[in-house]
C-alpha cells in the first residue's frame, strides 16, 4: 500500500496546515514530519501508517503540546479509539486509555478533525473501528550553560 | 516572560490595596468623611500603571508610594512591586536590591524568591535561579508564578523539544479494542 495522495494537517499559528506527502512511502513506515510554529519553539511531528488496513488517512490533525504539559514536563501518550464511515469521515470517538487527563482534550480534538480516504460505493469495510495511538514527548535540547 | 510573570505578582500584591484605595475615592467622592482602607495612592496608582505595561511610571509612582508606606504590608507590597517593575524594565540590579530588601523584611515571602528567582534566569546565575526556586516552592508549592518561574529556568538549563507521533499501527492494541 503507499500513501500516494496523502496529507498531513498541522497546526501553525493556531491554524491548520496540509502538508502532501510524498508518494511510494511504505505503510508503517515514517509518513512524515512537519513544524508547527504556533509554539515557543518547534514541535517534531510523526506519523505512522498501519499496513494491515485498506483505510488510508486523508486528513491527518495533529494536536498541538499542550503547553501547561510542556511546562510542567509532563510526557505520555493517550489512544483514541473510533468508527470510520463509509465516506471516510469518523464517529464515535471514545478516548480508550491516557497516561494524564492534560492529553485528553487535544487528542479528541484533534482526532474529530482527522479523516480517512472515503471507500468506493461497491467497496466492502474491512474494519470499521480502529484506534490511535497519540504520544507527546519531549527531547532534551543539548546547550551550553556554561555561558554566565 | 519575564515581564508578564512580574505582572503577575503586581496583580496580586495590588489587588487589595486597590480595593481599599477603589473604597477610599468613592468615599471621597460623595463627600464623607469617613475613610476606609489604604491611603497609599502612589503605590495604587504605581500598581496599576505597571499592570498597564507602563513600567517607568509605575516605578516611579511606586517609589513614591514606598516612601509614604505605613506598615508592613505596604512595604513589602511597594518592594515587591519595585523589585517586579525593575525587572521589566530589565534593570536588574535595581531589581535584586528592592526584592533583597523584601527578603530580608520577610523571609516567608515567596514572592520574592520568585521574582530574585527571575532576575537571577535573567542574569544566568543558574544555581542561585534554583535555590530561590526551591524555596519560593518550599513556601507556596502551588504558585502559578512559580511554575512560570520554573519553566523558565529549566528552559534556560534542561531545554526540551516537544514531539508528537501519531501511530496508527494496530499491532498494539489488544482484540477488545473492537468491541468498544
Amino acid at each position: 500500500m503507499t500513501v500516494n495522495g496523502n496529507s498531513v494537517q498541522i497546526p501553525i499559528n493556531n491554524k491548520t496546515h496540509t502538508v502532501f506527502v510524498s508518494a511510494g512511502l511504505a505503510a508503517g513506515l515514517l509518513l512524515g514530519s512537519a513544524l508547527a510554529f504556533g509554539q515557543l519553539e518547534t514541535t517534531s511531528v510523526t506519523h505512522f501508517l498501519d499496513s494491515n488496513t485498506d483505510r488510508v488517512p486523508l486528513l491527518t490533525t495533529f494536536p498541538t503540546y499542550p503547553s501547561i504539559a510542556r511546562r510542567d514536563r509532563i510526557q505520555g501518550q493517550a489512544v483514541v479509539c473510533f468508527m470510520i464511515r463509509q465516506d471516510g469521515h469518523i464517529s464515535r470517538v471514545k478516548l480508550k486509555e491516557s497516561t494524564h487527563r492534560i492529553f485528553r482534550k487535544p487528542v479528541l480534538r484533534a482526532m474529530k478533525r482527522s479523516t480517512f480516504e472515503p471507500l468506493a460505493p461497491n467497496q466492502i469495510l474491512a474494519i470499521g473501528r480502529t484506534c490511535r495511538t497519540y504520544r507527546f514527548r519531549l527531547e532534551p535540547i543539548l546547550v551550553d550553560n556554561n555561558a554566565n | 516572560m519575564g515581564s508578564r510573570f512580574a505582572l503577575l505578582t503586581v496583580l496580586v500584591l495590588a489587588a487589595p490595596l486597590c480595593w481599599g484605595q477603589g473604597a477610599e475615592r468613592i468615599m471621597r467622592d460623595q463627600n464623607a468623611t469617613t475613610v476606609i482602607g489604604p491611603r497609599n495612592i502612589p503605590l495604587y496608582d504605581g500598581a496599576k500603571a505597571l499592570l498597564a505595561g507602563n513600567d517607568a511610571e509605575g516605578v516611579r509612582l511606586t517609589l513614591q508610594g514606598l516612601k509614604m508606606a505605613l506598615g508592613r504590608r505596604e512595604e513589602e507590597a511597594a518592594l515587591s512591586n519595585l523589585c517586579a517593575g525593575y525587572i521589566m524594565l530589565a534593570l536588574y540590579d535595581n531589581a535584586l536590591k528592592y526584592c533583597e530588601l523584601l527578603i530580608a523584611r520577610n523571609d516567608k515571602n515567596w514572592r520574592g524568591f520568585n521574582n530574585r528567582a527571575v532576575i537571577y534566569i535573567k542574569t544566568k546565575q543558574w544555581d542561585k535561579a534554583e535555590k530561590d526556586l526551591i524555596r519560593g516552592e518550599e513556601l507556596h508549592p502551588n504558585a502559578r508564578t512559580l511554575k512560570i518561574a520554573r519553566s523558565m529556568y529549566m528552559d534556560a538549563v534542561h531545554p526540551v523539544a516537544p514531539e508528537i507521533e501519531i501511530d496508527d499501527r494496530q499491532r498494539q492494541f489488544s482484540a477488545d479494542s473492537d468491541q468498544q
